[in-house]
């Protein structure tokens, strides 16, 4: 399933816009989006999952208009979603907060048992599924949130900074979990470490602007940046260069 | 878990709550309930006029606990921040709500309903009257919406904070009646518990009934609303919510009627010249009427003191009647559930006939100590002679009546004829007795 936006505009009210004609296509597979800190990331997560409405342009997941109702309705079945920051309800379990999110998606209450035993073997957690979420540590959080967005098996996932705060460890499987995710689904991936990026995706779309300033493979924004910082893909000098790269698209932009 | 313990949890009847969310409020209010009515399933006189008030009447705290269970499923499981309550999730804006709803009413509600059925039961068994349906289902509305203004205030708050403010919305509204009669419309109950021979005015059920109906779907459409994303204003919300504040407005400003008399057929009996007169609900209680008025009137002796009629006040048809019942030589006498003829029907009978002890001019003080003032030593001697006649319908057990205690029967008879007047206007000495001197 695709997303496509297509002239897509986007401002709050007494600001300037925040998406500005934004036209892009994020096909199955992982796609990393980037950009410069306020160039719109998250209010084009937010147009995707619903959480704010289309108003000028086009945004299409599937077959889905998001600019109508129905669309949306029929979006939101078909999407997950997990946020920067999220709560679990520390008495449930992890099976339990699981299966009430198949739920909430829309799965039949008979169907979430099972659901949830599928989504939390995906994330690796199925040895944990009978423990309390509060008991769970940052990395076991992360991945339940997955799998809660997962379990009624969406065609398109969204993840925002999915590895943010996690140490390194942590962040090691859950890449794991979200590269082996992008093998049958489109995962779009919102992040500012250039790590993930080039462990996870596919493709690349840096935003900036309130446009997409730069789409294509990992290597070839490798390369750009390869170009930028003269040196070596990857270290310290490599971060610094990508992150002149980021301030020069918006920039530019 | 245990294979169990996920099954319950998996359970319809609490998907998806946790199962300790729903089954500690009903198994309070269970309690409560049975604590409240449990007493009662001994009572005489019970009635279904009685019993459908009661269903509002025992409500009051069920409703803060279910209101509170509300407030805490909804601040624990409706906060945006949980990864299952995202705004954008398909069933987060209506089936997440609902389901809520019908869990914690479904529990709250049947441990209330389950809680009553001892008391229905004993008057099932052997009640007067029929159930008034108005009241109840007003009653059970009531419940219902305020277990939702609960769930409401849960929604508003997203977090802990709102169980108190649950509890303490719930228990203020229910409290209001104990205010104002004009809240008895907008009420779980009437501000006194009304039986036999009384209903509730035609007005008020119905009112009470279409009130609770409209908070519910006012209530509701506000926890959707406030749930949706993006939210949209809805013009029959906004009609919804001001028709709830009309309909609060209104009982204000012409307060309805309480309650109507619906005497029943009487049950009679006639002993000593008096006639005896119960409900025919009431017909059990017609022998320990006049088993326990007639000695009394017996012991006083003048025929012309005594009334021409004892009534149930079941029999009534207004409280002008009731007051009027003097004039009319009828002694009114409130046969209720609960009541205690034993204590009721000798004290009442010795009302009756004794003098009026306000003649005395004593304000009401009685004293037998030599240095009391005289007005006060007559009083006392009424007051005797008041307990010696009620005491006459346990076949003359005067323990602790100082004045009368080696009084015989005749001895008494005997000095009221001759004495008749001076006793009325409260005139005799405690010296001046018969059998003291």
């Amino acid at each position: 399933m695709h997303i496509t936006a297509e002239d897509l505009d986007f401002g709050y009210p007494g600001r300037r816009k925040v998406l500005d004609g934004l036209t892009w296509t994020v096909e199955p597979g992982v796609t990393g989006l980037l950009g410069p800190n306020g160039s719109g990331k998250t209010t084009f997560l937010s147009l995707v999952v619903t959480l704010l409405p289309v108003r000028r342009g086009r945004l299409l997941l599937g077959g889905h208009d998001l600019s109508t109702a129905v669309g949306r309705s029929g979006a939101r079945r078909a999407l997950g979603f997990v946020p920067q920051r999220f709560a679990l309800a520390g008495e449930l379990t992890v099976t339990d907060t699981v299966a009430y999110a198949a739920w909430v998606h829309g799965l039949a209450r008979r169907e979430c048992g099972r659901a949830a035993e599928r989504a939390l073997d995906l994330v690796g957690l199925g040895e944990l599924a009978d423990l309390r979420t509060r008991t769970l540590s940052g990395g076991q959080r992360q991945r339940v949130g997955i799998a809660a967005a997962l379990a009624h098996d969406p065609r398109v996932l969204v993840l925002d900074e999915p590895t943010a705060g996690l140490d390194p460890g942590q962040r090691l499987r859950v890449r794991e979990v979200v590269a082996r995710l992008g093998q049958d689904r489109t995962v779009l991936v919102s992040t500012h470490l250039i790590e993930d990026v080039a462990h996870l995706c596919t493709t690349v779309g840096v935003l900036a602007g309130g446009r997409i300033e730069f789409h294509g493979t990992f290597p070839e924004l490798e390369a750009l940046i390869e170009d930028s910082s003269g040196g070596s893909a990857y270290g310290s000098g490599f971060e610094r260069a990508y992150d002149r790269l980021i301030e020069r698209i918006g920039e530019r932009a | 878990m245990s294979p169990s313990a996920a099954r319950l949890r998996a359970s319809p009847l609490f998907w998806p709550l946790p199962p300790v969310l729903v089954l500690v409020p009903a198994g309070l209010i269970l309690a409560m309930t049975l604590a409240g009515t449990w007493g009662q399933l001994g009572w005489r006189a019970l009635d279904w006029v009685y019993l459908s008030s009661q269903v509002g009447a025992q409500a009051r705290l069920p409703a803060v606990v279910a209101a509170g269970a509300a407030a805490l499923v909804a601040g624990r499981f409706t906060r945006r921040s949980l990864v299952f309550a995202q705004p954008w999730q398909p069933r987060v804006e209506r089936d997440v709500p609902l389901r809520h709803a019908v869990v914690v009413v479904g529990w709250c509600l049947g441990a209330y309903l389950v809680g009553l059925l001892p008391l229905t039961g004993a008057v099932a068994t052997r009640g007067a009257g029929s159930p008034d349906a108005a009241a109840v289902a007003g009653a059970l509305a009531g419940f219902v919406s305020l277990t939702l203004l609960g769930y409401l205030c849960g929604v508003v708050a997203r977090g802990l904070l709102a169980v108190p403010v649950a509890v303490g919305t719930v228990f203020l509204l229910t409290s209001l009646v104990f205010v104002s009669d004009s809240w008895t419309a907008l009420s779980l109950r009437l501000p006194f518990d009304p039986f036999l021979g009384m209903r509730e005015a035609a007005a008020l059920g119905p009112y009470r009934l279409g009130f609770f109906l409209l908070l519910t779907v006012a209530v509701a459409w506000t926890v959707l609303w406030l749930l949706r994303t993006p939210r949209r204003f809805s013009a029959v919300h906004g009609v919804a919510v001001a028709a709830v504040a009309v309909t609060m407005v209104l009982p204000h400003l012409r307060p309805f009627p309480l309650v109507t008399r619906a005497p029943g057929p009487a049950v009679c009996d006639e002993r000593g010249g008096v006639r005896y007169c119960v409900h025919e609900g009431h017909a059990e209680e017609l022998t320990a009427v006049t088993g326990l008025a007639a000695p009394v009137f017996d012991a006083y002796g003048p025929t012309d003191a005594l009334p021409r009629e004892v009534r149930d006040q079941s029999l009534s048809r207004g409280d002008e009647e009731v007051l009027d019942g003097p004039g009319q030589d009828v002694l009114w006498l409130p046969v209720y559930p609960g009541w205690d003829p034993y204590q009721q029907v000798p004290a009442a009978a010795a009302e009756w006939v004794a003098p009026d002890v306000d003649r005395c001019g004593s304000g009401s003080v009685a004293s037998l100590d030599h240095n009391a003032e005289p007005e006060e030593r007559r009083a006392a001697v009424v007051y005797g002679l008041k307990a010696w006649l009620a005491s006459q319908a346990f076949e003359g057990d005067a323990y602790g009546n100082d004045l009368f205690a080696d009084a015989d029967p005749e001895q008494v008879r005997a000095w009221i004829r001759q004495d008749r007047e001076r006793l009325v206007s409260c005139e005799v000495d405690p010296e001046e007795l018969p059998w003291r001197t």
